[in-house]
């Protein structure tokens, strides 16, 4: 019994993974352009069919998440560049509708190109388990878990220590500003943009490996429950991204675990959002305007 | 001639020539139906071809059209070809609505085979019925779509037989007395996991977990962490082969038990997903790869042949609609459609692509021997068949 909580746990933290890699792309992008990226959901689909082809043609993991993050990362500075960047300036609402619309039409034209077949992703490494306590845990777990929390850290790091990261939350407080103090505004958009997308892509890849699958609607669950952390969280928050990821995967994990039978899995999800915007309307960590 | 008579012999022979031109164009109508009496038989066919459903309908409409070939070099039926008419009904009920009445009005089919799902062939199959044209559903579980329809039939397993099916399996093969059941929350899941869970109880073992998931779920750690404190001797998994990696994370978990899986796993793609840990797994359904049969083995090779992959329980179901409508038009002596669907109820032993049909019951559903495979080396192979009539026959 207890060992089951524990294994619980670890599966709450492994859920969480994608959640808080997700929401810190989608934190920074929105945090810079004051833009809800839908399409970044569509960016981490690609992200992990072209970790997917280079695995195919090279039978590297190595090469699969570079190529992933790369493919992922200029796919999503294409998407600023091509669709935002020209929007800048149109009402919140236009801006949205293109990015869900972006968001279908990189889902549909994903299943144009690769099928609608799910692909299976099963890479050629050994697997090696162990058990702890009762609680059991293995070695593609512990890379996949590795990777994606030291990437995602990484980007907290990026974003809030280096200078170039505080430059962009300096970018978030005041555009104009920025500008007339001789900062180069496009290049710190692209910057952001590139990080918050490669990471996508990145666990696109991961999540097709650990999960052995990938298919063209991947990143639908993945589009609202990064919506749902970074509401979660307080909007352009990247603690917030962290900590609201973890909350609700952890949460999911004991809440499906206990409660599956009573509600849908997706349904939590959305329950937990409500109960915090109830009690903290402006999210865990967004600043009350 | 004077003017007079000259207008009266004119008047009659255009008389004549109008009446020899209605009486020409009525004998060319009349002399249509013995002209399309040698022509080719004309079943229609629809399956979602496109979208998310498409991998599943496109499945079936290559196993329908090698079986039309099949019969064609054979011989074809009556001395004259068969022709498949298609339509891809998107995986919407309107659409199959429309092509019901496409193919019954317009293209005049003899008789139609759904390669769809429930939804779609329930919301068809009325027309069908109302209409009076035998309606052939291959593998949609739903039991209102054959349901005091004397023109639908099906010759897929019900989720009742299947269900109970794997429930007799469990207990009879595996000696399970703790059963753990994880299955999909849509009927057809539902419909597996309580006849399943019954039959199981009815023989002595109990359920001592269940949880439903949707479809998109990929982590099932949650449910199967659980599953593995109630120390199981044997978990079912009802889902489609998408939901291959809940094999691999029950293992993952150290739940060494057999798993025992439904239908929805019967396709090459599980092997491709779960790996080698879809080894030693065994499934409930009705394609038998390892039969001896010829026109199995020419089946099995031609869809090969045709898709670049190995056939799967769709395609053979399909393959199976066309046979039964081929014996049945044989049988009738006839293209009527009420001749057919009067043959297709007195068909007996019926050896198809999914093994043996034994015959239709008079609600209108095949009864026929349930196979259950087992992954070797990343293949089906023969497991063990259930005979028992407590079990195969449909409940109506």
């Amino acid at each position: 019994m207890y060992s089951s909580i524990i294994q619980e746990l670890l599966n709450g933290i492994t859920l969480s993974a994608v959640y808080v890699a997700i929401a810190l792309g989608l934190t920074i992008t929105y945090g810079i352009l004051k833009i809800l990226h839908i399409a970044h959901a569509g960016v981490y689909l690609w992200g992990a069919y072209i970790g997917y082809i280079a695995y195919v043609y090279t039978g590297s993991v190595i090469l699969s998440l570079i190529f992933g993050a790369l493919g992922a990362a200029l796919i999503g500075v294409a998407i600023e560049r091509v669709f935002y960047i020209p929007a800048l300036d149109s009402p919140p609402h236009i801006t949205l509708i293109i990015s869900i619309a972006l968001f279908t039409l990189l889902s549909e034209l994903a299943a144009k190109t690769f099928g609608y077949h799910p692909k299976g992703f099963t890479i050629h490494w050994p697997i090696y388990s162990w058990t702890i306590g009762g609680v059991v845990i293995n070695s593609m777990q512990i890379f996949f878990l590795a990777v994606v929390y030291s990437a995602s850290i990484g980007v907290w790091l990026w974003a809030t220590k280096t200078r170039m990261g505080l430059a962009s939350r300096a970018l978030i407080q005041d555009i104009e500003t920025a500008k007339s103090m001789g900062v180069n505004v496009n290049r710190l958009i692209d910057i952001n943009f590139l990080v918050g997308s490669a990471l996508a892509g990145l666990s696109g890849v991961l999540v097709g490996m650990y999960y052995t699958i990938i298919w063209p609607h991947m990143g639908d669950v993945v589009a609202y429950k990064g919506l749902v952390v970074i509401v979660l969280g307080g909007f352009g928050s990247i603690i917030g991204a962290i900590v609201g990821g973890l909350i609700l995967g952890i949460s999911e994990s004991y809440l499906i675990a206990y409660f599956g039978n009573i509600l849908p899995r997706d349904a939590f999800a959305f329950l937990i959002m409500i109960i915090i915007l109830i009690l903290r309307p402006q999210g865990l960590f967004g600043r009350s305007e | 001639m004077d003017g007079k008579t000259k207008k009266v012999v004119t008047a009659v022979i255009v008389i004549v020539v109008v009446i020899a031109i209605i009486a020409g164009v009525l004998a060319y109508y009349y002399s249509q139906p013995s002209e399309k009496e040698k022509g080719p038989i004309k079943i229609g066919f629809f399956a979602p071809l496109t979208g998310e459903a498409a991998a599943d309908g496109n499945s079936a409409l290559h196993g329908a059209q090698i079986a039309v070939d099949y019969i064609n070099s054979h011989g074809g039926v009556l001395g004259r070809q068969l022709k498949l008419v298609y339509y891809d009904d998107q995986l919407s009920a309107d659409q199959a609505i429309a092509i019901a009445h496409k193919l019954i009005e317009e293209d005049q089919v003899v008789a139609a085979i759904s390669g769809s799902y429930s939804g779609t062939t329930l919301a068809a199959s009325s027309i069908y019925n109302e209409e009076g044209v035998p309606l052939v559903d291959a593998y949609a579980v739903n039991p209102d779509i054959t349901k005091d329809k004397p023109y639908v039939f099906r010759v897929g397993m019900m989720g009742v037989t299947e269900g109970k099916a794997a429930g007799y399996a469990a207990v009879k093969y595996f000696n399970a007395s703790r059963i753990a059941i994880l299955y999909i929350d849509n009927p057809f899941g539902v419909s597996l996991f309580e006849n399943a869970k019954a039959q199981a109880e009815k023989m002595g073992a109990s359920v001592v977990y269940s949880a439903k998931f949707s479809y998109p779920t990929t982590d099932f750690t949650s449910w199967l962490t659980e599953a593995k404190a109630q120390n199981p001797d044997l978990l079912m998994i009802f889902g489609y082969y998408n939901h291959a990696v809940a094999i691999k994370q029950a293992r993952d978990l150290g739940m060494n038990i057999p798993i025992l899986g439904c239908e929805g796993f019967d396709s090459p793609k599980l092997m491709e997903i779960a790996g080698d840990y879809a080894n030693g797994v065994v499934i409930v359904t009705d394609l038998n790869r390892d039969s001896k049969k010829d026109f199995v083995q020419d089946f099995l090779k031609e869809y090969q042949k045709v898709a670049g992959m190995p056939a799967d329980m769709v395609a053979a179901s399909a393959y199976d609609a066309v046979l039964v409508l081929a014996k049945a038009i044989e049988k009738a002596g006839s293209t009527n459609p009420k001749d057919i669907a009067n043959a297709i109820r007195s068909l007996t032993n019926i050896e198809g692509a999914t093994g043996m049909i034994l015959k239709f019951t008079n609600g209108g559903n095949a009864e026929k021997y349930i196979t259950l495979q087992i992954v070797k080396n990343k293949e089906f192979h023969f497991y063990a068949e259930i005979t028992d009539p407590e079990i195969i026959t449909p409940p109506f």
